[in-house]
C-alpha cells in the first residue's frame, strides 16, 4: 500500500515538474516582454498573465507539499497584484528581483537541498511592505488625485474591459518578431498558426512513450539487415545447386555416350550382365537429374520470395523510421524560448545593451538533435555577447545604435535540410588577430597563417584554444566554446561556417539535417577482429606503399594533400595482443583518415569489407564507460562487433608513442607513485597487501572495511582500490557499486580480492563492475601486481 | 618473496588477528546458545560466520594450508544459523566450544617458520562431527 501511494505520489511530482517548467517559463518570457513594454496600456495584460501563472504555480506547489515554492509564489502574487492596481512602479530593480524569484523556484524545484530561499524572501518581503504602505497612502491622498492618475484609472478600466475576453493575451501581434510575443508556446508545444486548427486532433503523450516505440522500431534495423544477409545467402546457395547439377547434368550425358560405346563396340561374352548394370546406373542418374531439378526451382521460388520479403520489409521499415522521427519533431521554439533570458542575463553582466531578434521558431526538427543544440547556441551568444557587440560608448562612437542586435533566424532549406543564421552586429573578427593567435600557439606556423586568405583565417576560431581576447572572463575567452560548437554540430552530421566584417558583426551559418541521420559504418578487420567506425568521422580511406611512410619526430607519417599525417596503428592504440597480419606481404597499407574536431589521423587497417547501416547498442550498465568503444552491433550474419569512439581515438593515438619515447616515459612515471587504497578486514591479510604493493613501488593507504573506504576516498584521490568482498558494514560488491555510482570515481579501477573463488560471486563481481576479481593464493601475490599493472 | 622480517612481523600479526576471532566466536557462541530461535540469533550468526571466514583467509595469507579446511566447515556450520531460526541441543554447542578451544590451541602452537605443531586429528574429529549433525538442520 505504502509503495502504492510512494509510486503515485513520485508520479504527482514528475507531473508537477513538467507543469511547473511551463508556468517558470510563461513568467520569465512575460517578464522580458514586460521590461520591453513602455506603454502603461500594453503592460496590463502581460501582468495579468504572469499573476495568473503565479498564481496556478502556487496552487500546483501546495499540492504536491511544496511550501517553499508556495511561498516564493505567493509573494511573487502579491507583487504582481500590486502591478496590477499600480500601487507600485516598475523599476529595474523590481525586474532583478521577480527574475530572482523565478530562478529561485526553478531551483527549489530540481534541487531543493541546495537552494537557499532566505535571501529572495528578504527582498519579496520588503517589496511587499513598500506595496502595504503605498496603497495606504493612496487612499490618503484620493482626494488629492492629479490628473495624471486620473488618467492612468481611465486607461486601467479600458484594459481591463478587455481583459474580459480571454483571447487577448494570445493575440500579441504576429508580426513581433521576438519569440516572447508567442506566449501561447509555453502552452502547448504546437507552433501558433494551427494551433486552432488541430486542437481536437492533438494529444499529449510522454515523450519516454514515444521514445520507446522509436527505439524498438530501431531494433528491427537488425532484423532487416538480417533478412537481406538471409537473402544473400539463399542466392548463393541456388548458385551452388545449380553448378552441381549442370555437372550431373554432364556426367549424365557422358555416361550415356560410353555406355553407347560400350554397346557398339563390346564383345558379346559379358556384355549382356554390364550392360544391363549401365542401363540401371543411367535410369538412377536421371532420377538424381529431376530430383536437382526440383531441388532448384524449389529454392529458386524461395529464394525470390526471401529477396522479395527484404526488399519490401525494408521498405516498409524505413518508412516508419521516418515517420517515427517525424513523430518527434519539436519546434525550435522550445528551445529558443529560454535565450532571451540567458541574453538577457549575459549582456546584464557585461554591462551591455542587447537585443535578441528570433524568426522561424516554429520550423520543426527532430528532439533528439534540438537538445543536442542547446550548449551550441548558448556557446555562440555567449561568443556573440561577450566578444562580437561592444560597449555602448563604443558604439556611439563609431556610429551604431547605442543597443547591440543578435538575431537567429532558421529557414528549412529542404525537405532534410535546415538552417541556421546568428547574427551580431557587433566589431566582427579580426584576421590578422586570428593568425597571431594561431601562429603564437603553434598550431600552425607563421609562415603558413600569413598564406591563409581572411576566410580560412577565421575559420581557424573553431580550433581549440585559439580566442582572440585578450584576457579569459567567467563567460568565454578560453578558446572552447566554438571547438564544442563545431564538435557538436558536426556529430549531428551538420555543418558550420562563420563570416565576418571587421567593425560590421558576424554571422554563423549552420547547416543541420532535420531528423537524426541513420547511423552509417565503415567495417574493417584488425588482425583477426572486425570492428565498426562510423562513417561520418571517417574522411577518406587511402591505400599507399610502405615506403611512402616517413618518420618525423620518431612518429609514422604519411604525406596527404602536402601535409603530414601521423600514422598510428588500430592494434597500438586499442592494445590489441600482436599477431600477424591476414595479408603480411603485401605491398600497400590500408588505412582510414579519421577525424574528430580539429585533429585528424590515418589508422592502418588489415581490411576495408564493407559500408553499411548499423544498429547501435550501448554497452549495458555494466560498462559504464569504455574507452574507445562507443557500443556494438551485431552484423547480419549474427556477429557482434564492436563501434569504435573516434574522438577517443584520435587521443589515445597521441598517446601511442614510439618505443625509445615509450621508456623515457615510463622513468617519468616512476616519480610519481600511484596511490593504492586498500579495504581489507583482516588485518593479517592487510598488513600483507600493504607490504606487498608497497616493495611493488605503490603508495598504499589502508581501511577495515567498505565504509572506511569510502570515506577515504572522498578525502583523497587513488589510482585503484583493491578490495576483500565479505567485510563488515560494507562489503566489496556494495563498495564497488557506491564507486561506480560516483561520477568522480566512476572510472577508478578496483580489483577484489577473495579467499574461495565461487563462479556466482565473480560474476557478481563483474556485475556490480569491478576490473578485475583475484583469488588470493597465500603468498604468491604476483598475480596482483600483475593485474595492477595492467589496471593502471 | 618477503623477507624473514616481515614474515615475522606478519605472524605475531596474525597470532593476534587469530584471538581476536577466537574470542569473537567462544562468545558469538555463547550468545547463540541464548537467543535460539530468535531473530537476534541470525544477527549473531553473521557476526560469527564473518569471523571464521576471515580467519581462514587470513591463514592462507600466511600459507597455512591445514588451518584452512577447518575453518571452512566452521564457515559452513555458522552459515546455517544464518539462513532460519533454529533450536540447536546444548550438546552441540558444547562440541563448537571444544572445536574453537582446539582451534585456538592449534593456532597458539604455529611456530617461527609458520607451521601448526599441536595435534589436529581430535580438532578434525569434532569438526567433522558438528557438521554431519548440523546438517539436518539445513534447508
Amino acid at each position: 500500500m505504502v509503495s502504492n501511494e510512494e509510486a503515485f505520489f513520485k508520479e504527482l511530482l514528475s507531473m508537477y515538474k513538467i507543469e511547473a517548467e511551463e508556468h517558470l517559463k510563461a513568467i520569465s518570457s512575460g517578464l522580458l516582454k514586460l521590461e520591453k513594454t513602455v506603454k502603461v496600456m500594453d503592460q496590463i495584460p502581460i501582468v495579468e498573465t504572469i499573476y495568473r501563472e503565479a498564481h496556478s504555480l502556487k496552487g500546483a506547489s501546495r499540492a504536491v507539499n511544496l511550501i517553499d515554492v508556495e511561498t516564493v509564489c505567493q509573494s511573487v502574487e502579491t507583487v504582481f497584484s500590486a502591478l496590477k492596481h499600480q500601487q507600485i512602479d516598475i523599476t529595474p530593480e523590481l525586474f532583478d528581483v521577480l527574475h530572482q524569484s523565478v530562478d529561485t523556484v526553478s531551483g527549489l524545484i530540481e534541487s531543493p537541498e541546495k537552494t537557499e530561499i532566505s535571501d529572495i524572501m528578504r527582498k519579496l518581503t520588503a517589496l511587499e511592505k513598500t506595496i502595504l504602505s503605498s496603497s495606504s497612502k493612496k487612499t490618503e491622498s484620493t482626494s488629492a488625485r492629479t490628473g495624471q492618475e486620473a488618467e492612468k484609472i481611465k486607461q486601467t478600466k479600458t484594459i481591463s474591459k478587455q481583459m474580459e475576453e480571454p483571447d487577448q493575451i494570445d493575440t500579441a501581434p504576429e508580426s513581433e518578431p521576438t519569440i516572447v510575443a508567442s506566449d501561447d508556446s509555453t502552452r502547448s508545444a504546437m507552433p501558433k498558426e494551427f494551433e486552432k486548427a488541430l486542437v481536437s486532433d492533438t494529444i499529449r503523450i510522454s515523450t519516454s512513450k514515444l521514445d520507446s516505440i522509436l527505439l524498438q522500431t530501431e531494433e528491427m534495423l537488425s532484423t532487416k539487415l538480417a533478412v537481406l544477409q538471409q537473402s544473400k545467402d539463399h542466392k548463393e546457395l541456388l548458385l551452388e545447386v545449380a553448378t552441381l547439377r549442370k555437372g550431373w547434368e554432364k556426367q549424365e550425358v557422358d555416361f550415356r555416350g560410353t555406355a553407347k560405346e560400350f554397346e557398339s563396340n563390346g564383345n558379346e561374352t559379358d556384355s549382356a550382365m554390364i550392360q544391363s548394370q549401365m542401363l540401371l546406373i543411367n535410369s538412377l542418374m536421371l532420377e538424381n537429374l529431376i530430383v536437382f531439378k526440383d531441388f532448384e526451382d524449389k529454392l529458386s521460388n524461395l529464394s525470390s520470395l526471401t529477396d522479395n520479403n527484404a526488399r519490401s520489409f525494408g521498405g516498409m521499415l524505413d518508412t516508419l523510421l521516418e515517420d517515427m522521427k517525424k513523430l518527434l519533431m519539436l519546434p525550435f521554439s522550445t528551445l529558443l524560448r529560454i535565450l532571451p533570458k540567458v541574453v538577457r542575463d549575459l549582456s546584464r553582466d557585461q554591462g551591455k545593451d542587447v537585443e535578441l531578434i528570433v524568426k522561424g521558431s516554429t520550423i520543426e526538427i527532430d528532439r533528439r538533435i534540438l537538445e543536442e543544440l542547446k550548449d551550441p547556441f548558448i556557446h555562440i551568444l555567449r561568443n556573440c555577447i561577450d566578444h562580437g557587440i561592444e560597449k555602448p560608448d563604443e558604439r556611439l562612437k563609431n556610429k551604431k545604435p547605442k543597443g547591440g542586435t543578435i538575431s537567429i533566424a532558421i529557414s528549412q532549406l529542404s525537405a532534410n535540410q535546415i538552417e541556421i543564421i546568428i547574427v551580431d552586429d557587433g566589431g566582427g573578427i579580426d584576421p590578422d588577430k586570428v593568425r597571431e593567435v594561431v601562429a603564437k600557439k603553434g598550431i600552425i606556423s607563421k609562415s603558413e597563417a600569413d598564406q591563409l586568405d581572411d576566410q580560412e583565417a577565421v575559420m581557424l576560431i573553431f580550433q581549440s584554444e585559439v580566442s582572440t581576447s585578450p584576457i579569459i572572463t567567467d563567460l568565454s575567452g578560453r578558446g572552447l566554446g566554438l571547438p564544442i560548437v563545431r564538435e557538436k554540430v558536426e556529430n549531428l552530421g551538420g555543418s558550420i561556417t562563420i563570416q565576418t566584417e571587421v567593425g560590421e558583426g558576424t554571422t554563423f551559418r549552420i547547416l543541420l539535417p532535420v531528423t537524426v541521420a541513420k547511423f552509417r559504418g565503415i567495417l574493417i578487420q584488425v588482425q583477426d577482429q572486425y570492428f565498426i567506425i562510423p562513417t561520418t568521422n571517417v574522411e577518406r580511406v587511402i591505400r599507399f606503399n610502405h615506403e611512402d611512410v616517413q618518420l618525423i619526430e620518431n612518429k609514422e607519417s604519411i604525406l596527404m594533400d602536402g601535409r603530414m599525417l601521423a600514422l598510428t596503428r588500430f592494434q597500438d592504440v586499442l592494445e590489441l595482443p600482436e599477431k600477424k597480419s591476414i595479408h603480411p606481404d603485401s605491398d600497400s597499407v590500408r588505412a582510414l583518415v579519421l577525424s574528430s574536431a580539429d585533429k585528424r589521423v590515418a589508422f592502418t587497417c588489415d581490411r576495408v569489407l564493407s559500408e553499411q547501416e548499423v544498429l547501435v547498442k550501448n554497452l549495458g550498465r555494466q560498462l559504464i564507460r569504455v574507452r574507445n568503444i562507443a557500443g556494438a552491433t551485431i552484423l547480419g550474419d549474427g556477429k557482434v562487433v564492436s563501434i569504435l569512439n573516434v574522438p577517443d581515438l584520435v587521443k589515445s593515438a597521441a598517446k601511442v608513442v614510439s618505443v625509445s619515447t615509450r621508456r623515457a616515459k615510463m622513468e617519468e612515471e616512476k616519480l610519481e607513485k600511484k596511490r593504492i587504497l586498500v579495504a581489507e578486514d583482516s588485518i593479517t591479510s592487510r598488513t600483507l597487501l600493504k607490504n606487498i604493493l608497497e616493495s611493488a613501488g605503490y603508495e598504499v593507504q589502508t581501511t577495515v572495511d567498505g565504509m572506511d573506504a569510502i570515506s577515504a576516498l572522498k578525502s583523497a584521490t587513488f589510482d585503484l582500490v583493491v578490495s576483500d568482498i565479505e567485510m563488515p558494514r560494507m562489503n566489496g560488491f556494495d563498495l564497488v557499486t557506491k564507486i561506480r555510482a560516483d561520477r568522480s570515481t566512476a572510472e577508478l579501477p578496483v580489483v577484489l580480492v577473495t579467499a574461495l573463488e565461487s563462479r556466482e560471486d565473480r560474476e557478481r563481481g563483474i556485475d556490480v563492475g569491478a576490473n578485475a576479481y583475484i583469488v588470493k593464493r597465500s603468498f604468491d601475490q604476483s598475480n596482483l601486481l600483475d593485474v595492477i599493472k595492467k589496471l593502471i | 618473496m618477503q623477507d624473514e622480517a616481515f614474515f615475522k612481523e606478519l605472524l605475531t600479526i596474525f597470532k593476534g588477528e587469530c584471538r581476536e576471532h577466537v574470542q569473537t566466536m567462544t562468545q558469538g557462541l555463547d550468545d547463540l546458545e541464548q537467543n535460539m530461535n530468535s531473530e537476534k540469533q541470525i544477527e549473531i550468526a553473521e557476526v560469527v560466520h564473518r569471523s571464521a571466514h576471515s580467519l581462514k583467509g587470513a591463514a592462507r595469507t600466511i600459507g597455512l594450508v591445514d588451518v584452512e579446511p577447518i575453518c571452512q566447515s566452521l564457515e559452513t556450520t555458522f552459515g546455517i544459523f544464518m539462513r532460519q531460526k533454529l533450536t540447536i541441543p546444548s550438546e552441540i554447542f558444547n562440541k563448537f566450544h571444544t572445536a574453537v578451544k582446539l582451534l585456538s590451541v592449534l593456532l597458539e602452537s604455529i611456530n617461527s617458520e609458520g607451521k601448526t605443531e599441536g595435534e589436529k586429528s581430535e580438532l578434525m574429529r569434532i569438526v567433522e562431527e558438528i557438521s554431519s549433525q548440523m546438517v539436518q538442520y539445513r534447508k
